[in-house]
């Protein structure tokens, strides 16, 4: 880390319009996220279309900003009417809406938005102070190590759903099979194209997430029925009280953030993983874990400290290797290289100035969410009560709006329509769109590094199996996949042992 | 004569990715300069892994387990879902409108949606994007019986919006293949 470039960030983030791009980024985000059925990825992947006649870095930050205030911005439904606003506030429900029934919303708002605005900018800092030693691994990886860390991306995702393991690999697998659609990348060579021009680009990654994100998401909201809220909550207790409590539990505060961390980084877990996670944990070293889930405000402190740690835990792969840790962060890499950036040693060298400056917008973020949180949410807190019937329309108008601006091509809409109905029947049938996403952007990575890898050794796949890095990570793969088949097998080899 | 509808979606899905394993790797066997390599493994395992779920019933123990179970690596919701659903579905059954269709409809919500969708973009495609988001807006709002005031202000909304894409995107939202030509 050098401080010109460190200054260099600040020079940029701190100019007008840079800065007005932020605040707006994490109001609107904070506002995405409360709104039901919404949340960072769909909200992110509505705005990017949008942010195609912007500057990079002004478009960038306004992703992330929304990417930030969605996460806070969650737990506003969470706390007062008992439904998170996106899933990594879903563990906020367990004490959130209990303090409300209590009287204490107000409370309960004010830990969320301290504890958010805390959590994110200890995971940020310490993402600023570690990228010194990122920026050194980034630059040891090779074409052998960049294939089998896709690989590996892809494996990680298809054991952290919720699913069938096979069905992850599955929906990553076909997902990357849309991405070969188009020009080869290393030889002028078409493939599926079924001899129509508007397909020799491809199919554009933004609309396969503005569909997988928005329409599938819109179709799922449908079945659930509007009106989650009818106003009708009391919005009594104390901000100040609120940040005395946040403030007076540094421990919990600094280790939520780092569960939040640890977790967002693993590709696919992200927030809605890291709330869980770091609720257990508190709940594990409480002094009195019966209260939790009775209105424990520890309770709400772990996941919102967590959730929006994991913030920065996400960024670590998807900056350096172009692995999303969440929907999210694939939305964030989609702007990154619409934007003419590339995840990898480019934003860790030449473009280091960029990466710093996106950072700090995080952490100066967490300020805007403090000063939402504590005094304008009681206002913000009507969103709640938006119907879905009014929401799935607008949002549908403008994901179909969003996926003509990309390239003014029609097959990008049918991609938005068709994927979102081909995600919808997926996720219902319990096949990751985590995994599906991966496997579009992992693909193209995927498959450069491997041609990349055979030119470099004449063909011979030993190359993958001599690099100690690659060999590490190809051991890891199979452990993840084949782990958990083989463990009863080593419990009792280790038994018998043992006896 | 009832259908498990369930079971048919599950077995279209399977069938959608035999068909795009065996498609991918067929088609990329006229792939020239080593093309061919990655869409054909990717191909493969899709169809492969496809059989297996399409004939895991009839699979070996350990190889099912392999192939129907998950991970359980962040096993937390089983620990956390029982208590707070209990309390989220007696809170959603007394907060008015928070019950799922009571309204008997021919088609069901998601059913309507997904159709309402595909008409808006194939109405789009035909006549433009301007003109068929009001519409798509206010068919969708007034199937759902929202009030009459509310239909024609969000219908103008979402015209606003489209018009707002075409200036500023300069976009040609008010033309479509039947009228403008695209």
């Amino acid at each position: 880390m050098t401080l010109e470039s460190m200054s260099v960030a600040i020079d940029l983030l701190f100019s007008w319009p840079t800065i007005g791009w932020m605040v707006l980024g994490v109001c609107l985000g904070i506002i995405a996220g409360a709104l039901p059925g919404i949340g960072a990825s769909l909200g992110m992947a509505i705005i990017l279309p949008l942010t195609l006649p912007m500057a990079g870095l002004d478009a960038l930050v306004l992703l992330v900003g929304v990417y930030s205030g969605a996460m806070y911005g969650g737990s506003i439904s969470a706390i007062l009417v008992n439904v998170p606003g996106t899933g990594g506030a879903a563990a906020t429900t367990f004490d959130g809406y209990p303090m409300t029934r209590q009287g204490l919303a107000v409370t309960a708002l004010s830990i969320s938005a301290t504890a958010s605005a805390l959590g994110g900018s200890i995971a940020l800092v310490t993402l600023i102070i570690m990228s010194p030693f990122l920026i050194e691994l980034v630059l040891a990886f090779g074409s052998p190590e960049y294939f089998v860390v896709a690989i590996l991306g892809l494996s990680m995702i298809s054991i952290v759903a919720k699913t069938s393991m096979l069905k992850g690999m599955i929906a990553g697998a076909f997902g990357m099979l849309l991405a070969t659609v188009g020009m080869a990348p290393t030889f002028p060579q078409l493939r599926y194209t079924f001899g129509s021009l508007a397909l020799y680009d491809g199919l554009s990654f933004v609309a396969i997430l503005i569909g997988l994100f928005a329409i599938s998401e819109m179709l799922k909201l449908a079945s659930e029925e509007g009106g989650i809220s009818k106003g009708e909550f009391g919005l009594t207790g104390s901000r100040l009280d609120g940040v005395k409590k946040t403030v007076a539990r540094p421990v919990k505060t600094l280790k939520s953030a780092y569960i939040g961390m640890a977790v967002g980084a693993i590709p696919g877990a992200g927030s809605s993983i890291a709330n869980f996670v770091s609720y257990a944990e508190g709940m594990r070293s409480a002094k009195d874990p019966d209260s939790f889930g009775k209105g424990n405000p520890e309770g709400v402190l772990s996941t919102e400290a967590s959730n929006n740690g994991s913030i920065g835990g996400s960024l670590i792969p998807a900056l350096a290797f172009g692995i999303p840790g969440s929907g999210a962060t694939a939305v964030l890499i989609g702007g990154l290289i619409m934007h003419g950036l590339r995840p990898g040693p480019t934003l860790f060298s030449d473009e280091i100035h960029i990466t710093y400056a996106l950072l700090l917008s995080i952490l100066v973020g967490n300020i805007v969410i403090l000063a939402v949180g504590l005094f304008v949410v009681t206002r913000l807190s009507y969103v709640t009560t938006v119907d879905t019937n009014i929401i799935i329309p607008m949002v549908t108008v403008l994901a179909v709006l969003g996926g003509i601006t990309l390239r003014n091509n029609w097959i990008d809409v049918a991609s938005i329509l068709i994927l979102g109905i081909i995600g919808y029947y997926m996720v219902k049938n319990g096949y990751s769109i985590i995994a599906f996403v991966l496997g579009v952007i992992l693909g193209p990575i995927a498959e450069e590094n491997l041609h990349r890898s055979l030119q470099l050794s004449g063909g011979s796949w030993e190359i993958f199996l001599t690099r100690p890095m690659s060999l590490i990570m190809i051991v890891m793969m199979f452990g993840i996949l084949f782990g958990p088949a083989l463990s009863p097998y080593a419990k009792r080899l280790s038994e018998r042992v043992a006896s | 004569m009832n259908f498990n509808t369930e079971k048919i979606d599950k077995h279209l899905l399977i069938l959608m990715f035999l068909v795009s394993g065996a498609y991918g790797y067929s088609e990329a066997l006229s792939f020239g300069g080593q093309t061919d390599v990655w869409p054909q493994m990717v191909s493969a395992f899709i169809f492969g892994g496809a059989v297996l779920l399409l004939f895991q019933d009839y699979l070996p123990e350990p190889v099912r387990k392999l192939v129907v179970n998950s991970s359980e690596m962040f096993d937390v919701d089983r620990e956390f879902d029982d208590g707070s659903e209990e309390e989220r579905e007696s809170d959603m059954e007394t907060s008015p409108g928070s019950t799922k269709q009571d309204v008997k409809r021919p088609l069901n919500d998601t059913m309507f949606t997904a159709l309402a969708i595909t008409g808006y973009v194939v109405v789009g495609y035909l006549v433009g994007l301007l003109w068929a988001a009001p519409v798509f807006v206010a068919a969708y709002t007034l199937w759902f019986r929202m009030p009459r005031l509310l239909v024609v202000f969000l219908s103008a909304v979402s015209f606003a919006v489209s018009y707002a894409f075409m200036t500023l995107m300069y976009l040609s939202l008010d033309e479509g293949l039947l009228f403008g030509g695209i």
